[in-house]
């Protein structure tokens, strides 16, 4: 058998409006700039908006994939030719978010085929800790943390952690620190997160990067275009491509362990 | 994979909705074992058909038209059954159900037996578990029997047995479930009810019960029952016997308390919740201010 080479990662945090879905879609695009496949996978199930960001409107999305014998690559949409294609959920289908195990396992089962052909799979999860994102975010080998400086949302992504560490069984997080004002407030965020947990859950969470408030991201929503190509050389934009190289280097350290599976053991004792 | 469901119909009226109201949980659960074995089972299995039918009485071609059409239903296929043709078929299925009635029921009450209740419990447990809702379960005594039985002799205590039991299934609703599960012990089943929905409907049936007058040859009895409550609500992965003993011991309260009352645990099944996950103030204290 092939050995895998995709390497999966969750974007997830507590709170919502944090930033998730912009960073999910410029690290993919820096990524396949970098000459690597990206699969951008939406899986704000039920609240979706990957696509408007995008500035795409695709006929078919993943409930097709449930619901009908659609095959996986018809499913797939193209973002840019040859490596940034981009996996639509549905919006507005409350049963998607509650999903159970054996659903999640008919969609991965479906899907499974199609990762193959990426390096990253890249899964924008929805905010909170609904028995899906717990689920999906156990799931991927690596899991990529959102915080901003505001306290609601520290105690939101540390709840996040503690769920997933207690329940799942999960002690590995990177944290991203997005919209600091500048550097020392980047530094004192991650900092605060990272001796809590270290204090009371027993691990330390691992800092990616920090993304600094910029205004040029609402600009680019608007435009819904991404931000690394409608203005590159922002700031924000040389954040994220410094968060995509250390990536890079990550999944090159990791490339025995990816081999074996794309997904974690930890699909097995999901339990709802 | 594919498979058809083919709902047949016998007569024009009357429905019985007996059948009707578990089909749900059954369509459900049968939904979730095609999935999971269709995961199991190799591909080259994918152009096997099989047809499952079930007969619905008092169905017409004309309704199921009307209900395929608004509920989207159209991927069933409906055999329309003149009773001629089918009359097998159709007698067939009767049998089944009156063996299947037969098996479930008590014969003095006419209320589930024991096993069928656990069944249904267990079925019901898993809904909840899905559907993150509540259900509450009440076991349910009669006070003093064997006064009864000493006093009144035999036949007069079956009557009062079959007193309450009709009490039972008139007073609660199509998708409860009522059971005798012991000699003078009923178990009642209430999907969808938390502790002060349940507590309020067995207060109901309690004071109800205390003031009949069971007519037995040409004694008046009077009789009361005691009984416990215990409520889930959510991914609980409390098990049935775990729910009877938390309503047992609600019980045996009832009893202590005097009897002919309604004790609910507070022992709800929060003792199966995960508090490990819990965020204390003293973490959120930390988070915000850093301090040690
Ligand atoms: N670095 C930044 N500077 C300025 N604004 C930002 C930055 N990052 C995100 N935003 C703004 O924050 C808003 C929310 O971003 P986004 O939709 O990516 O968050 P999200 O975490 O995916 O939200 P949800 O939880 O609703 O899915 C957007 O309007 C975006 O423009
Ligand atoms: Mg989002």
């Amino acid at each position: 058998m092939k050995p895998n080479n995709t390497l999966t990662i969750s974007i997830l945090s507590g709170k919502g409006g944090v930033g998730k879905t912009n960073i999910a879609l410029n690290l993919g695009y820096c990524m396949y700039r970098g000459g690597f496949p990206v699969m951008l996978m939406d899986c704000d199930l039920g609240l979706a908006n990957l696509d408007v960001l995008l500035g795409v409107t695709p006929d078919t999305n993943m409930q097709s994939l449930l619901d009908t014998d659609t095959p996986a690559d018809e499913v797939a949409f193209p973002i840019e030719p040859d490596g940034f294609d981009f996996l639509p959920a549905a919006s507005g289908v409350p049963e998607l978010v509650e999903m159970d195990s054996d659903l999640r396992n008919l969609l991965f089962q479906r899907l499974d085929p199609l990762f193959n052909n990426y390096e990253y799979l890249l899964m924008d999860l929805g905010a909170g800790i609904t028995p899906t994102v717990l689920a999906f975010a156990a799931m991927t080998r690596i899991r990529v943390v959102v915080v901003t400086p505001e306290p609601t949302s520290l105690t939101d992504s540390y709840a996040l952690m503690k769920v997933l560490s207690t329940q799942h069984n999960v002690k590995d997080f990177y944290i991203i620190v997005n919209q600091a004002e500048d550097k020392s407030e980047e530094t004192s965020t991650y900092n605060r997160l990272a001796t809590a947990c270290e204090r009371f859950l027993g691990f330390t969470p691992e800092f990616l990067g920090g993304i600094c408030q910029d205004k040029m991201v609402p600009e680019s929503v608007r435009k819904q275009t991404p931000l690394m190509k409608n203005a590159p050389n922002s700031r924000a934009a040389k954040d994220i491509f410094s968060i995509a190289v250390k990536l890079q280097k990550i999944k090159k350290s990791m490339l025995e362990d990816i081999s074996k599976s794309i997904f974690t053991e930890n699909t097995s004792d999901i339990s709802n | 994979m594919i498979s058809c469901f083919i709902y047949m119909q016998k007569r024009l009226h009357n429905i019985r909705t007996e059948g009707l109201e578990n089909l749900t949980a059954e369509l459900d659960q049968l939904r979730q074992l095609i999935v999971s074995h269709a995961q199991s089972a190799p591909i080259d299995m994918a152009d096997q058909q099989l047809a499952l039918t079930r007969l619905v009485p008092g169905l017409t071609m004309e309704s199921w038209n009307k209900l395929s059409e608004r509920f989207g239903l159209s991927d069933w296929l409906a055999l329309d059954l003149d009773n001629s043709t089918y009359f097998n078929l159709a007698n067939l299925q009767k049998i089944i159900e009156d063996l299947t009635h037969k098996s479930e029921r008590d014969p003095l009450t006419g209320l589930y037996n024991k096993q069928a209740f656990e069944h249904k419990l267990s079925m019901e447990l898993q809904r909840v578990e899905r559907s993150n809702g509540q259900l509450s379960l009440a076991i349910i005594d009669l006070d003093d029997f064997k006064n009864v039985n000493d006093t009144y002799g035999h036949a007069c205590g079956d009557e009062v047995i079959r007193t309450l039991a009709d009490m039972l299934d008139a007073s609660t609703r199509g998708y409860d479930h009522a059971a005798r599960v012991g000699g003078e012990e009923f178990a009642l089943l209430l999907p969808g009810a938390g502790p002060l929905r349940a507590k309020a409907l067995m207060d109901r049936l309690c004071s109800m019960f205390a003031d009949t007058l069971i007519k037995c040859s040409e004694a008046a009895i009077q009789c009361t029952f005691s009984a416990g409550v215990a409520s889930l609500k959510g991914r609980s992965k409390a098990t049935g016997k775990e729910l009877f003993e938390v309503a047992d011991k609600a019980l045996y309260q009832a009893k202590n308390a005097g009897k002919n009352r309604v004790r609910v645990t507070r022992q709800l099944v929060e003792f199966e919740y995960d508090r490990s996950t819990m965020v204390h103030s003293n973490e959120k204290q930390f988070l915000f201010s850093g301090s040690k």
